[in-house]
């Protein structure tokens, strides 16, 4: 009796495991793939979505859920992340975060799969070298989808009011910015960054000023303190609180657009990425983009940031997450993108569509980088310190802006910073 | 056998919150310990190794660590002795009996129910230059000629945090000194006016006394919480301008997540919680807890 309930019981279990093995063989499969969008936000967030949802509709055997960063605490959230081997399959990022990822074995090579992609060659060659030039075993680490530089942003019905043009030259910039300023209608005409991020920005502004086009001359020797360099922080040190708010000292580059949007400041300096923002806040005709004067040495030094997808080495479905980087970075996507966002595409197919030229910051963009005097600025984003240094010398540029640190003391604390980095990056990595 | 399984039993209940305690506390307060030892970036792996005391003698050279301190020590005696006084106030009046004196109770314990991240954000627009309801309230009563920026000024950022944290910690030593209160027996007060005291006479010699317990007690725990407050400062300040509000735990904070350098973030740590420790055992001795008068 025992027996036969036994064996009843092994037949019933076995035609159970053969129902479910079989039910899980017919059902398709879903991939799901975490992707983490590194700037979230209202301006950017639902084309994202949009995307999204394009991608879903192409791929139904791949499922993504995405994930929202705030732009002021990815980069800490991913390193954690990368740390407690918890990543993502995909990921947004600022292309000077992909050395230190690659360097610490976070991100996989794209080469495999963006050797075999039949559209390759409509990356722009110049954006895919820059990203291979992070890493020694130059390898493809990023697939770049939107390019992004820095500009100052106007107020173009303020200056006409003024009589005033944008400036063409480093006198006129600071001659304006007095101008434009009248306190008692809470006007400013200039806001500076000084809070987190500041001295990222900063760097932009010092190469632009001096138009020197190399981070570290001959001999290693950073160039950050360079006599040039000290003559603008000293110059910009002035204007603060004078003609900034004195608030100003605490601005993110979120604040720094508040004051610009909310007509507080007449002129910033940001990326052309702040396009969404000026437009539906300002509306049209009360904004438009300035490309920064000549510098002193005869070049106009351009900063360029990209930004792109990267694939985590902890990932399942390498092959399903290239799919999803590709689509990003496709023709279409980069077309729908960075129209929304108001930055330029990095696909020559794209750069070539109407839009480009018919944006007049775009069509700024691409006037100044065409001129024979701008010159690509090589900032150190392949060293892993890179970043942290940066980080590191915020509060001391407050201490700049407050009087309470000699302008010189800080360059040449930067650049010893920068100087000690390389060196270790340089016998770590053979390079000399 | 009964008397077998009367030892062993006990242990067996106590077992999962010891496998809690250890699993959440033990290891990874364990784990700070280990990695103060040791130079551990998340951004530069080759470099990241065992290397001693090196963090500790770098600290005692550190500038900063000793202005972050002085900071911190500032932070801490004014936000707990001003909670405490204003709280304890608060919880005198509201020992009274009034009309409406639930609802009041109810809107003064309400900061304490609003997350620190929030309060930050809340006072930070409060604060703000140019669109902040503090300065146009002040103008429009002509107390300042123009707006001032409370949070980026050099004079005005600590105290402008000092006060946003000071409304959301109130309410906790309202709370606990007015429980505190309502034990204290009626006829002790009656029997203190039949005796021809006053006031204030009853405040000193029945409420404090009953008090304080309670005191040392909330205000122990209050320094250590203000001590190691970060969500207030971070959201409001971030330690600015020029780490002016720059305090340990701040400090902290900025070397181990934004500076990647974990290693020495956790030696500062460790630090933090020695000096914690010997406070608190000195405080308790010297306020002779739990001992009768």
């Amino acid at each position: 009796m025992l027996r036969k309930t036994a064996k009843k019981t092994a037949v019933l279990l076995v035609s159970l495991l053969l129902i479910s093995a079989s039910a899980t063989f017919s059902a398709p499969q879903k991939v799901k793939l975490t992707f983490w969008d590194e700037n979230a936000g209202p301006n950017r967030t639902p084309y994202l979505q949009e995307l999204l949802k394009r991608f879903n509709k192409a791929n139904p055997s791949i499922e993504v859920e995405y994930v929202g960063l705030p732009w002021s605490s990815s980069k800490q959230k991913i390193d954690v992340a990368i740390a407690a081997n918890s990543t993502p399959d995909v990921s947004g990022v600022s292309t000077n975060w992909v050395a230190e990822f690659a360097l610490n074995g976070a991100i996989l090579p794209l080469d495999p799969y963006f050797n075999k992609a039949p559209d390759k060659k409509q990356f722009a060659p110049v954006h895919i070298q820059a990203i291979r030039d992070l890493v020694p075993n130059k390898k493809l680490y990023e697939l770049p989808n939107t390019f992004n530089a820095n500009l100052f942003w106007y107020r173009p019905d303020w200056f006409k009011e003024a009589g005033l043009n944008p400036p063409a030259t480093w006198e006129e910039f600071f001659d304006i910015v007095a101008k434009m300023t009248d306190k008692s209608k809470n006007r400013y005409g200039y806001s500076i960054r000084g809070g987190s991020g500041s001295v990222n920005n900063l760097e932009m502004l010092l190469y632009a000023y001096s138009g020197l086009t190399e981070y570290f001359d001959k001999k290693g020797k950073c160039t950050i303190n360079h006599p040039l360099h000290v003559e603008l922080l000293k110059k910009y040190v002035a204007i603060y609180g004078k003609y900034t708010p004195e608030s100003d000292i605490t601005n993110g580059y979120k604040e720094m657009v508040a004051n610009f949007d909310n007509g507080i400041a007449a002129m910033i300096m940001h990326n052309i990425g702040s396009y969404g923002e000026h437009m539906q806040t300002l509306g049209p005709g009360k904004f438009a983009a300035a490309a920064f004067p000549v510098g002193k040495l005869g070049k106009r030094t351009a900063i360029t940031a990209l930004k792109g997808y990267v694939i985590y080495k902890g990932t399942k479905y390498p092959a399903e997450s290239w799919k999803l980087v590709h689509f990003l970075a496709s023709a279409e996507s980069q077309s729908y993108w960075n129209q929304k966002i108001g930055q330029l595409p990095t696909r020559l197919d794209v750069m070539n569509e109407p839009w480009v030229s018919e944006a007049q910051h775009l069509k700024l963009m691409g006037d100044t980088f065409a001129d024979k005097k701008s010159v690509a600025l090589k900032n150190p984003q392949y060293l892993p310190d890179y970043n942290a240094i940066l980080t590191r010398l915020d509060p001391a540029f407050q201490e700049v802006l407050l009087g309470k640190r000699p302008v010189e003391k800080f360059l040449n604390e930067w650049a010893s910073a920068m100087e000690k980095a390389k060196a270790e990056y340089d016998k770590v990595f053979n390079k000399k | 056998m009964e008397r077998h399984n009367k030892t062993w039993l006990p242990y067996v209940f106590l077992l999962p919150a010891i496998a809690l305690i250890v699993c959440f506390m033990i290891y990874p307060v364990g784990t700070v310990f280990y990695y103060s030892l040791h130079n551990f970036y998340l951004n530069r792996a080759w470099a990241n190794g065992f290397i001693g005391l090196d963090n500790f003698k770098q600290i005692f050279q550190d500038s900063l660590f000793y202005s972050s301190l002085a900071v911190t020590a500032k932070w801490v005696f004014w936000e707990v002795s001003l909670q405490l006084i204003i709280g304890l106030a608060i919880a005198l009046l509201l020992n009274r009996s009034f009309k409406c004196r639930g609802l009041v109770r109810a809107l003064v314990f309400s900061p304490w129910a609003i997350s620190g991240v929030l309060t930050a954000l809340m006072w930070s627009m409060m604060y703000n230059q140019h669109m902040g309801v503090i300065n146009d309230l002040l103008l429009k009563f002509g107390l300042i000629k123009s707006n001032i920026a409370w949070l980026g000024g050099v004079n005005t950022a600590f105290w402008a945090v000092v006060i946003a944290e000071l409304w959301r910690g109130i309410p906790f030593f309202a709370i606990t000194l007015l429980a505190a209160l309502q034990t204290i027996p009626g006829e002790l007060y009656e029997s203190c006016s039949v005796d021809g005291g006053g006031k204030w006479v009853a405040f000193k010699k029945i409420t404090l006394p009953y008090l304080k317990e309670t005191i040392v007690l909330s205000s122990l725990l209050r320094v250590v919480w203000e001590f190691n407050n970060v969500n207030t400062i971070y959201a409001m300040t971030g330690g600015g301008p020029a780490n002016l509000t720059t305090t340990l735990s701040m400090y902290i904070a900025n070397e181990a997540i934004h500076s990647n350098n974990f290693g020495y973030g956790s030696a500062l740590m460790v630090i933090g919680f020695l000096i914690l420790l010997i406070f608190a055992e000195i405080y308790l001795k010297a306020s002779r807890f739990g001992k009768e008068e």
